[in-house]
């Protein structure tokens, strides 16, 4: 299958509105949720949930598991009627729609192929439900069978098939529909870590390359950053914080923003700690931290090496932060140190309330 | 132990001689003259002149023909009322689902026999005493088959109906396309089981039906072997072989199948 990557690649490096939607008959509307809430029996999913979620770009829905994130694809989808609030389809209302008349595709985290038809039947399942004609089918299943690198495996069936080709046979389903907004649950949380970086290049190249809009859901804070046209943070069935990967990145709007993204995450420790005034707490990006000659004093805890970086664990009293530095820059020889930072990397967050204090959320 | 297996063996062998005996004795007599009913010889003449001679003497077609008809209407009517009952019971939400189903249940706890009055009447009540629907009609909506359908329908994924419904497939087509295909080794082996039951059912058709229209092979078959003593052994079992035949067959060639069926559909 490596050979298809190549290809697939140079097509997303030729600029987006040269390519965009070879189907070529309908721009990608946007999608905006107003207000969106779902409650269950016993608990609240999501509440109060606004979001945008623009035209032919990729959104990321991010956040820990049950935090509402699925829910509220699944309302996109129409499997979840919410509880209050709206979505619009390029200023239509949706939310009262089947499933089937939202213009809407998805992919499933458990890529929900039918076991007993085969890779061509399964991908045009939908077309053939909606009765499109035989030779339409046939040209159609051909254009995407080409574009997803099946052409081989059409006469399999889904068990016969490696984890990225049923994710490749998932995706071909949502892409033959020529809808617009394509929905991804998930998509690979089943693949291995090599196969899933491939697929994360591949899943955007595609995206890009049909113009589609598309709204992914996962729990994987990498996969958001690397993707992502814009994240939205969910949180306890809240959004925490909306914002492309590098405004969520540089200034995570709550504490949990900044402790979500990053790996290892931003450093939160008692602003006294680091000999600053006030009862706030103080945020630091590992990267953002180094050994000097003056500043606060601390004492070398352990260190962990990653071939290019040395991740230092550094206790200042009580609080310990993580520095991240180049392995080469090498350590002082004894455990105490002093620490510096870049004083625009620093962040405070209200004690109390976890929000960021003197800049306005960005959003 | 050794001893214990040695001793189980002979039991196990004991066992089978004892199953087998009746049916090497229909075979013996049904194959020579009837002289030979009761007179064991290896030596004795075989001969084929029974089997015509049973199917002469009482309508043996027209019982076929009823058997034939009664086991594959119940069959049909089985499995399309019970695709729906299951898929409801399985997928469906409706008020009162639970109590529902319960009642479901509890007619696998009734003894069919205990019945008989009770469906008589109801048939009666009906006027379809002495036909073929008449025979059928209590067994139409298979309890046995139901509970075995929602379970196999239960272990088909939901995003698989996600799948279909975001494609466009209504309720019909769900089902049509997805849930049954994939259910197909439960369908194959209640098939069986409900085919071979009604095949053999003798003590109900025996009372609702009175004349040859209706009359299965069963029912005609002990008819035969009893209206009149002269009747002979030889013939009565060369009649017997005859309607177990299509049975016989079908389960011998298809054995491997059937097993394999069952095995999948969870039926031990």
């Amino acid at each position: 299958m490596e050979c298809y990557y190549p290809a697939r690649m140079n097509d997303a490096a030729l600029p987006a509105s040269d390519t965009a939607s070879p189907q070529g008959q309908r721009p990608a509307p946007g999608i905006s949720l107003r207000g969106l809430a779902k409650t269950f029996a016993a608990q609240t999913a999501v509440q109060d949930v606004s979001a945008e979620i623009a035209a032919g770009e990729l959104t990321v829905l991010l956040g820990p598991s049950g935090c509402g994130k699925s829910t509220l694809l699944r309302m996109i989808a129409g499997f979840e009627a919410p509880t209050a609030g709206e979505i619009y389809l390029a200023e239509a209302p949706i939310a009262a729609l089947p499933p089937s008349r939202r213009d809407i595709a998805m992919v499933f985290q458990s890529y929900a192929l039918f076991p007993h038809l085969t890779v061509a039947e399964n991908i045009t399942f939908g077309l053939s439900v909606r009765r499109t004609g035989k030779a339409e089918t046939a040209d159609r299943l051909d254009r995407v069978a080409r574009l997803m690198g099946l052409e081989t495996l059409l006469q399999r069936k889904p068990a016969q098939l490696s984890g990225g080709q049923q994710q490749r046979v998932a995706l071909a389903r949502a892409v033959i529909s020529e809808r617009p907004v394509c929905l991804m649950d998930e998509p690979l949380s089943n693949l291995d870590a090599k196969l899933r970086a491939e697929m994360r290049v591949e899943i955007r190249a595609l995206q890009r390359r049909l113009g589609l809009t598309m709204v992914y859901v996962t729990h994987d804070q990498v996969e958001a950053m690397t993707m992502a046209d814009r994240i939205v943070l969910m949180n306890a069935g809240r959004v925490e914080q909306a914002g492309t990967p590098e405004q969520i990145y540089a200034e995570p709007a709550t504490t949990f923003a900044a402790r979500f993204i990053g790996s290892p995450p931003m450093n939160l420790v008692p602003a006294e700690a680091l000999g600053l005034p006030g009862a706030a707490v103080a945020g630091l990006r590992p990267e953002d931290i180094h050994i000097a000659a003056e500043g606060v004093p601390a004492r070398i805890v352990s260190a962990e090496y990653l071939g290019a970086d040395l991740l230092v664990t550094l206790a200042i009293g009580a609080a310990q932060v993580i520095l991240r530095q180049p392995a080469r820059t090498g350590l002082p020889a004894g455990p105490e140190v002093r620490l510096a930072w870049v004083p625009d990397a620093l962040r405070l967050f209200d004690a109390t309330t976890g929000h960021a204090i003197g800049r306005s959320p960005a959003v | 132990m050794k001893g214990w297996d040695w001793l189980a063996t002979i039991g196990g062998w004991l066992l089978a001689l004892l199953w087998v005996l009746p049916l090497a004795y229909a075979v013996w007599t049904a194959f020579h003259p009837s002289a030979y009913e009761t007179h064991f010889n290896l030596l004795a003449p075989l001969t084929l002149e029974n089997f015509p001679a049973a199917w002469v003497q009482a309508p043996f077609a027209r019982y076929f023909l009823n058997t034939v008809v009664l086991v594959t209407v119940i069959l049909a009517v089985q499995l399309v009322l019970g695709t729906f009952a299951a898929f409801a019971f399985a997928r469906l939400k409706f008020p009162g689902k639970q109590v529902i189903f319960l009642l479901v249940l509890l007619q696998l706890m009734v003894m069919p026999d205990v019945l008989l009055v009770e469906n008589y009447q109801t048939i009666r009540i009906l006027g379809l005493v002495d036909s073929i629907v008449g025979i059928g009609l209590p067994y139409m909506a298979s309890a046995f088959f139901i509970f075995l359908l929602r379970q196999t329908f239960m272990t088909i994924p939901t995003e698989l109906d996600d799948a279909a419904r975001i494609e466009g497939a209504s309720l019909l087509t769900l089902i049509r396309r997805v849930y049954v295909p994939l259910a197909k080794p439960t369908y194959i082996a209640f098939g069986l089981i409900s085919v071979s039951a009604h095949w053999n059912n003798y003590v109900w058709p025996l009372i609702i039906t009175n004349s040859v229209n209706a009359r299965p092979l069963t029912v005609g078959l002990s008819i035969f072997s009893a209206i009149d003593s002269g009747v002979h052994w030889s013939i009565i079992n060369a009649a017997t072989l005859m309607t177990s035949a299509p049975l016989l067959i079908g389960f011998l060639l298809f054995q491997r199948q059937f097993v394999q069926s069952f095995m999948r559909a969870g039926i031990k």
